[in-house]
């Protein structure tokens, strides 16, 4: 008889008071960083991109625990508990690609630019119209929904009170984040990285010796244990396209920007690797161990594969540990929440309102906009998370947003000297394609209950909603091309 | 080769992350900004 298996359950058997102590601990820690830049912080790009004094240990740790958000985390080891293998095949080794060249090719040219952000790059080469267009998508991408988003699912699944959680979470993150700046983001990333990844080599260890060892995989159906787990190949395309938004990831330029020099960026970047592809793996296999859990009838058998990782290393981790891991789940919540509401409120207060504005800005305007701004973008994304129905519909929407607005004109603007009309061009015909895709497929197409997606059927023909990068894409290149030929080209 | 390819994991995310965050700590004290009345930019 397998008794009811519930991280509430798991949460008031097993959480004890030392676990509780780490998380109380973990939270005044990221207050006191906050408290303790506050007063070093002086000009405006000293709090937006530390002065440009990052070096190589403190960008692998903020790269690492910035891009992970919950919703990685949580997709990526409900992936793994549905499809197996493909998850980290697919959905992850194609970054690991693109950062490698993006470490190699981009760093070295982008710390070239004098830029604060990617819309100042973008001006620089296509004028203002273009900036706005390509500092919408970026505030749209940068809008921490995804994380917000993990972290009500978070608490949901442990049985606390969703909005109070949310409400004290979200409160200390733009509280030291609006303190410190980037400083304060990158210094409490490093906190939050070292508690994500060993919460994690922890886990797998007890987690696979809870479930019998390796030997048990044997029970998951054979197309877990392949590269492709039997998915669509569209469907692994689509997911392989998000990659290429490292190359316009507003995160990764503004820690460019921020680096002492650009070999400190590409030490950081090739060590980071490691560290993904180790994190991804990690969370791929404790999706299969859940997997397995439920086919030896060790976990309920209804049991939902985004809680997968929670539920596994809730019933297998001791004492304390689970504080630890708890923290550490938290931490790749908050680690991304901070960095994405710092860079949502710049896109509004730095790339929007002060090119718009015909006073200019004093640097100390410039920060107090900015710290209000982080407040104001946590409100808006929570109401915003709200909309999806699963985290990945919306890290697929707004990574498919980016890479269609921004892509192509800001790589023309990095490796080239196109015209200005180029970057217009490109970066409104892919916004336009982009919106209206989503639109139709909304409007004309169904809900398929397998693949828990939207779809316009048109005779053999299957419109995917997450079909929409591809389209969108390649009009983007498109107008980029027509705009080159047209265009009078800058001397 | 899922199994070296787990254990290899681990190793990076417990002892390799560790690694790291020192690395991070020797650093800290070397590059933090001095504050306003130090002479900062």
């Amino acid at each position: 008889m397998v008794a009811r298996t519930t991280i509430r359950t798991l949460i008031d058997q097993h959480l004890h008071a030392i676990d509780w102590s780490i998380l109380i601990a973990y939270m005044l820690g990221m207050m006191a960083i906050g408290g303790f830049l506050v007063t070093r912080i002086s000009g405006f790009k000293q709090y937006f991109l530390a002065d440009g004094a990052l070096t190589t240990p403190l960008l692998v740790c903020t790269l690492v625990s910035t891009y992970y958000e919950l919703d990685v985390t949580f997709a990526v080891s409900e992936q793994g508990y549905y499809y197996g293998l493909v998850s980290w095949f697919w959905l992850s080794r194609p970054y690991y690609l693109c950062i490698i060249i993006g470490a190699l090719l981009l760093a070295p040219r982008l710390k070239k630019f004098d830029c604060i952000t990617l819309p100042d790059l973008l001006e620089q080469r296509y004028g203002k119209a273009t900036r706005i267009a390509g500092a919408l998508a970026c505030f749209v991408y940068s809008l921490p929904i995804t994380a917000l988003a993990g972290m009500t699912i978070m608490f949901t699944m442990l049985g606390w009170d969703k909005y109070e959680a949310l409400l004290v979470s979200m409160g200390i993150c733009a509280a030291y984040t609006a303190m410190g700046g980037l400083w304060a983001d990158a210094i409490s990333d490093t906190i939050q990285f070292v508690l994500m990844c060993v919460a994690l080599a922890i886990a797998i260890p007890i987690a696979l010796k809870w479930v019998g060892g390796f030997e048990s995989f044997s029970v998951l159906p054979a197309e877990h244990m392949t590269a492709t787990g039997g998915l669509r190949w569209g469907i692994i395309l689509a997911w392989s396209v998000g990659a290429l938004t490292i190359f316009v990831e507003p995160a990764f330029y503004q820690r460019i920007f921020a680096a002492k020099d650009s070999r400190s960026v590409i030490y950081a970047m090739l060590i980071g690797i490691l560290l993904w592809a180790a994190y991804d793996w990690g969370v791929t296999v404790v999706g299969m161990i859940a997997r397995v859990a439920v086919e030896k009838g060790l976990l309920d058998a209804d049991l939902e594969g985004k809680k997968a990782l929670m539920v596994v290393c809730m019933k297998t981790l001791p004492m304390g540990l689970r504080g630890l891991f708890l923290g550490g789940v938290l931490a790749a919540a908050m680690s991304s929440t901070d960095t994405y509401s710092l860079l949502a409120s710049g896109n509004l207060v730095y790339d929007i309102y002060r090119p718009l504005r015909k006073k200019p800005l004093t640097d100390q305007q410039l920060i107090w906009l900015t710290r209000i701004g982080i407040f104001g973008v946590l409100i808006f994304a929570s109401l915003m998370s709200l909309l999806f129905h699963r985290i990945t519909d919306a890290w697929v929407f707004m990574s498919g947003a980016l890479a269609s607005v921004v892509l192509v004109p800001a790589l023309g603007a990095i490796f080239g000297r196109p015209p200005q009309l180029a970057g217009w061009l490109s970066a409104s015909s892919g916004l336009v394609v982009y919106a209206a895709y989503h639109i139709v497929v909304a409007l004309m197409g169904e809900f398929d209950e397998d693949y828990e997606s939207m779809v316009l059927r048109i005779g053999a023909f299957e419109a995917w909603r997450e079909y929409a990068v591809l389209f969108a894409l390649p009009v983007s290149a498109a107008g980029f091309g027509v705009g080159s030929l047209l265009g009078r080209r800058a001397p | 080769m899922m199994e070296w390819a787990t254990w290899l994991a681990v190793i990076i995310l417990g002892p390799g992350a560790v690694a790291v965050f020192i690395w991070f700590l020797v650093d800290l004290k070397r590059i933090l900004p001095k504050g306003k009345d130090a002479g900062s930019d």
